[in-house]
């Protein structure tokens, strides 16, 4: 597979601070990379790298082969997209000069119209950017992302602070992306977004990447066990329980299994019901997720 | 340049259709100068004109030791202050100092200069002894310097006129004849200096002003919105060359400051009735290097905070003490030294004081070296702390 970012032992040092400690990481062409972590865990520092907004202290960066010496060269920079944390824009602009500005930085560009178009803002083509909302306010950066036709973009947390309709046009964008075989590379607090979207995801804590693979893989091995909540009416006698023969606890007012067979204990689970005529209510399948990958790896949650 | 110029562009916009930045940058500048000239212009004056009278004796004492020249200064000097009734205030100067006289009619130091010539005793003598005999057309001259296109010293001239043709009745009275003895040679000299009104001296600082707001209010707030949201990294994740925002933004700002130059002058000019030098290219020339210092304090302060609310904080903090001790709204004497000091550090100071010789209102009371100087290392200093910030940004 072709390799778009390449990243070899990267550290960076601010004074006697390493923020970032011999970063490994491979991105491939088409796929959409999650680099997760905690605050502080080196997340921006690294983008910044990536992004030429900072200059690493030691170690290989290449993109798309290229090796840079320093600076991320503007030759490469007219491959790449930015979509910013927290994006904001000059005021009393209209959505279509604030397209045509960015525009103007790049040789190569996509008609400004198709770019509004893409990201769905033609209504608002006129409009003052102020006067925009969270979530169009975020798909005119990633418009002003693509403006150049990038192959790799760089989305740092796309979705962060956007009601869950507008997550979801997001997410859509970032799909059509992918479809488009761009290379996306994706921070995000959100598991749910990550697992959804990301293809791998690479885990950074304490300035290291302490583990990548696809959600899949690393839910497979670190996510451990899944769970069955349940409620049920009558309240099983004692046999009952016992008849079981399974790990079975009360949890409040209900009762949980914990289990690595899911399938063979919901078999199970519906078989001992009829067997002692107790009807289930309220059956809730809990299956471990990337977030519980998460805190097993960091110890701590995202926001912390 | 297409980037330079969609930044200049953009910028430029964003401003005009900012409404607070309209006000600030030209609406209030106007409203300040209408009602600075409102309230001061009638300051100072009074119920008559006082001219400024320099006279310059240059005759020598005739054979028979007659030395009508001294007289004459005596006359002047009876009225003049602090005689009752004096009509202006004179000022005795020696013959070698004829140049600097000439100059500080000038630049509107005095209104006129009467210069008695080195033959005016014996032109006196010839005049009365040829009027005795019947002959009237000798006359002794009295030159008088003044400068036709100023009001003072047009008034000043016509005053001396009417002295010169009172002393010649005087002395008709006393010989019994009519007698035309003395006469008035006028001199005109180029004025430098326009006549010394208040919106003629508030006008070059109004410039300054204008020009300062700009930097204060639409340079720093705006540089620090930018560098705070991230607008600037923004830019910098692009392959545009950083000197292309650089100046584009510093362009778009230097063509309001231009566009306030024009309408401020228009406004003094149409409105105001001012009457300074707007042709001077010396005024436009320092007026673009004063534009430039401006801009370049407005970086440094932007880059000096990290938030858009410090950043105008910042701005009207240093806007108001620094304009108060500029000397544009009056000028500044008599103040204790450790106010002083401020106003020697003070840009606005040496800019108001260079806009208004050039234009013509009045002399810089320090040379002009230093009025580029002082705002030329503030604008080094400006540059330098701005580079220095945005490098430890980029780490």
């Amino acid at each position: 597979m072709e390799k778009v970012i390449e990243i070899k032992e990267l550290k960076k040092f601010y004074g006697h601070f390493e923020a970032l400690k011999g970063l490994t990481i491979e991105v491939y062409k088409g796929e959409i990379f999650g680099f997760l972590g905690p605050n502080g865990a080196g997340k921006t520092t690294t983008l910044e790298i990536l992004e030429g907004l900072r200059k690493p202290s030691s170690g290989e960066l290449r993109f798309f082969g290229e090796k840079m010496r320093g600076d991320v060269t503007p030759k490469i920079k007219e491959r790449i997209g930015v979509v910013l944390q927290e994006t904001h824009f000059l005021d009393h602009l209209k959505v279509q000069e604030t397209i045509e500005l960015f525009s103007s930085f790049f040789k190569k560009t996509l008609p400004v119209d198709s770019v509004i178009d893409a990201v769905r803002l033609k209504e608002k083509r006129k409009s003052y950017v102020e006067n925009l909302s969270g979530g169009q306010r975020q798909r005119l950066a990633i418009a002003i992302a693509i403006v150049n036709d990038p192959e790799l973009i760089f989305l740092d947390e796309p979705t962060t602070g956007l009601d869950p309709q507008s997550r979801e046009s997001i997410w859509a964008l970032i799909e059509e992306l992918k479809r488009s075989n761009k290379t996306v590379f994706l921070t995000t607090h959100y598991m749910e977004e990550a697992q959804r979207l990301c293809d791998r995801v690479g885990i950074i804590d304490h300035g290291r990447i302490i583990e990548q693979g696809t959600p899949m893989e690393l839910i497979r091995k670190y996510g451990g066990t899944n769970e069955v909540d349940f409620e049920c009416s009558p309240w099983p006698e004692e046999d009952a329980m016992k008849a079981f023969g399974k790990k079975i606890s009360i949890v409040d007012d209900h009762f949980r299994i914990v289990t690595e067979n899911l399938t063979g204990t919901l078999e199970e689970l519906i078989l001992w019901s009829k067997r002692f005529g107790i009807s289930l209510t309220n059956v809730f399948l809990i299956e471990p997720t990337l977030e519980d990958v998460f805190l097993k790896l960091t110890g701590r949650g995202l926001r912390d | 340049m297409k980037a330079l110029w969609e930044f200049f562009r953009v910028h430029l916009l964003s401003d005009l259709r900012n409404r607070r930045s309209i006000f600030w940058v030209v609406i209030f500048p106007i409203i300040l100068f209408s009602m600075l000239v409102l309230t001061f212009s009638n300051l100072g004056v009074k119920g008559s004109i006082d001219f400024r009278i320099i006279i310059i004796n240059e005759a020598r004492a005739t054979n028979k030791g007659l030395d009508f020249a001294d007289d004459l200064v005596k006359a002047f000097k009876k009225l003049s202050f602090p005689q009752k009734d004096a009509m202006f205030t004179l000022k005795i100067m020696n013959p070698n100092e004829k140049a600097l006289a000439i100059k500080e009619i000038k630049y509107s130091d005095a209104d006129a200069l009467i210069v008695i010539p080195p033959e005016f005793n014996s032109s006196l003598a010839r005049s009365l002894l040829m009027n005795h005999f019947g002959f009237g057309l000798s006359q002794a001259v009295v030159d008088v310097y003044y400068v036709p296109n100023r009001a003072s010293s047009s008034l000043a001239q016509g005053a001396l006129n009417g002295i010169i043709g009172r002393i010649n009745s005087i002395l008709t009275e006393k010989v019994g004849y009519s007698l035309k003895a003395m006469s008035f040679g006028s001199r005109t000299i180029g004025a430098i200096m326009k006549s010394p009104s208040y919106t003629n001296f508030v006008a070059p600082g109004m410039l300054v002003i204008a020009t300062f707001m700009t930097g204060m209010f639409l340079v720093a707030p705006k540089l620090s919105y930018m560098r705070y949201n991230h607008i600037l990294k923004r830019y910098a994740s692009t392959p545009v060359d950083m000197k292309s925002f650089l100046f584009g933004f510093s362009l778009s700002r230097l063509f309001v400051m231009i566009l306030q130059y024009v309408g401020l002058l228009l406004f003094a000019i149409l409105v105001l009735r001012a009457s300074v030098n707007i042709f001077s290219w010396q005024a436009f020339v320092y007026y673009l290097f004063s534009c430039t210092v401006y801009t370049a304090i407005g970086f440094a302060l932007g880059f000096m905070v990290s938030s858009t609310t410090a950043g105008g904080f910042l701005s009207s903090g240093i806007t108001l003490p620094l304009e108060f001790l500029s000397g544009i709204y009056f000028p500044l004497f008599n103040l204790p030294w450790y106010i002083n000091v401020f106003v020697y550090i003070n840009p606005l100071w040496y800019s108001t004081n260079a806009l208004r010789q050039y234009m013509g209102v009045s002399m810089s009371p320090i040379p002009m070296w230093m009025n580029i100087l002082i705002p030329g290392i503030w604008l080094m200093a400006s540059v330098e702390f701005s580079l220095l910030k945005s490098f430890k940004e980029r780490g």
